[in-house]
């Protein structure tokens, strides 16, 4: 269930950072575009930077790097608050470097240490609010619902929150740890049939570094989450990380490669759900990238103004 | 290496590190190409570009002068440059064995 207080804490208007994060940018920038269209429909201002660098999750997860992590966040957040102190992110693992980030400088000698060294370049560690695309589009649910011009047309998704959600930032996240549901919620208001499964809040398989250094492990864990969305009834995928989707959309691609599949699961970021059923044209969302085809999901959307008059 | 990882294995690990040395970010279109060569966008410049993005996503060079500093005064560069040097020992002594 939602935590009205960390609802109530997502500005409705106001200047964004919107951060960028690399995994989009040079694997799925479809997710970028669609994330830009839907902020521009919706009419929120928000702001770029080729100042920021990585978020430092890669380095902080393969090599334990404690302090290269809080220094490259807060100097993130010392060129985010020169513009605002709301910064909108639509990958797991920049969201959670921040809040990483924050538990760490907890500790004095991290926090001296990267004191230190971003005196240097003349920048502090500053506050800022870190908002997941998904909880402010959730926050914006009434205005999404006015703005799209097709429904989901009943296709039932499962959504999949990622670990780097829920488990790392348990006590900032927007929705419950153990059974979160919001996006479900949305799916629902959109035309969308959600299922529930039973392994919901498994990782997706990715694991950190686990896809690499432990691959029969990390595979296991995906084709478990799948089969359980299978055995639900899901038709397709909704995450809201682009790791997740890569790990998701990729072990299918595999499995569809060698005839080993008949029915995949299209796996679409929430940003790329909303920017298509807002009238966005889908190849300027980058499905193309996408090893399961996401056409028939496509082509089962319905226009609102026929569902409005059924 | 201690934790009994095979040296393609660090060389995958620390791979993000030296990219985020040299640009800025940990993640690159070249990375992705080895991570899953079938699906990787061979023409990304030209996909972005059509989707109304920047050609390439860079980081500026004052961006890159204040990493520079980060990571050297953090010993991150000295520690990628010891990783580097283990990786080549160990295979230069699987080479001779």
């Amino acid at each position: 269930m939602v935590n009205p207080e960390r609802l109530r804490r997502i500005p409705d208007e106001g200047k964004f950072f919107y951060f960028r994060g690399c995994f989009v940018n040079n694997v799925y920038p479809g997710i970028e575009a669609a994330t830009r269209f839907v902020l521009e429909r919706l009419g929120v201002d928000f702001v770029v930077s080729e100042d920021q660098t990585c978020c430092g999750t890669p380095e902080f997860n393969s090599l334990n790097t404690d302090t290269v992590l809080t220094c490259l966040v807060g100097r993130n957040t010392s060129i985010i608050s020169e513009q605002t102190p709301y910064v909108l992110t639509d990958c797991n693992g920049c969201y959670s470097s921040f809040h990483m980030a924050e538990d760490l400088m907890e500790d004095p000698k991290i926090r001296v240490e990267t004191e230190r060294i971003l005196k240097k370049i003349g920048r502090k560690f500053e506050k800022v609010e870190v908002i997941h695309i998904a909880d402010f589009f959730y926050k914006k649910t009434r205005e999404i619902v006015r703005n799209i011009t097709m429904t989901l047309g009943g296709v039932k998704f499962a959504v999949h929150y990622g670990c780097h959600y829920s488990h790392v930032n348990g006590e900032k996240a927007l929705d419950s740890v153990e059974n979160p549901s919001f996006i479900e919620e949305m799916i629902g208001e959109l035309g969308g049939e959600p299922v529930e499964y039973v392994e919901k809040v498994l990782c997706c398989g990715f694991g950190g570094i686990q896809q690499t250094v432990h691959k029969t492990i990390s595979y296991a864990v995906t084709e478990k989450k799948l089969d359980s969305m299978v055995e639900a009834g899901a038709e397709a995928i909704v995450v809201i990380c682009p790791y997740c989707l890569n790990v998701l959309d990729k072990y299918q691609g595999n499995l569809l490669d060698i005839e080993m599949l008949d029915n995949p699961l299209p796996v679409i970021h929430i940003s790329q759900l909303l920017a298509l059923l807002m009238g966005a044209e889908p190849q300027k969302l980058g499905f193309q990238m996408h090893r399961v085809p996401v056409e028939e999901v496509i082509s089962r959307l319905v226009s609102k103004e026929s569902k409005e008059e059924e | 290496m201690e934790k009994g990882y095979s040296w393609d294995l660090i060389e995958v690990l620390s791979g993000v590190g030296k990219n985020l040395a040299r640009s800025g970010l940990s993640i690159l279109p070249e990375t992705y190409a080895r991570m899953d060569p079938k699906k990787a966008e061979k023409e990304l410049a030209k996909t972005r570009l059509e989707m109304g993005l920047s050609e390439r996503y860079e980081v500026s060079s004052k961006a890159m002068e204040e990493l520079e500093v980060i990571l050297k005064e953090t010993g991150f560069v000295e520690f990628l440059e010891k990783v580097g040097e283990r990786v080549k020992e160990s295979k230069e002594s699987v080479e001779n064995y």
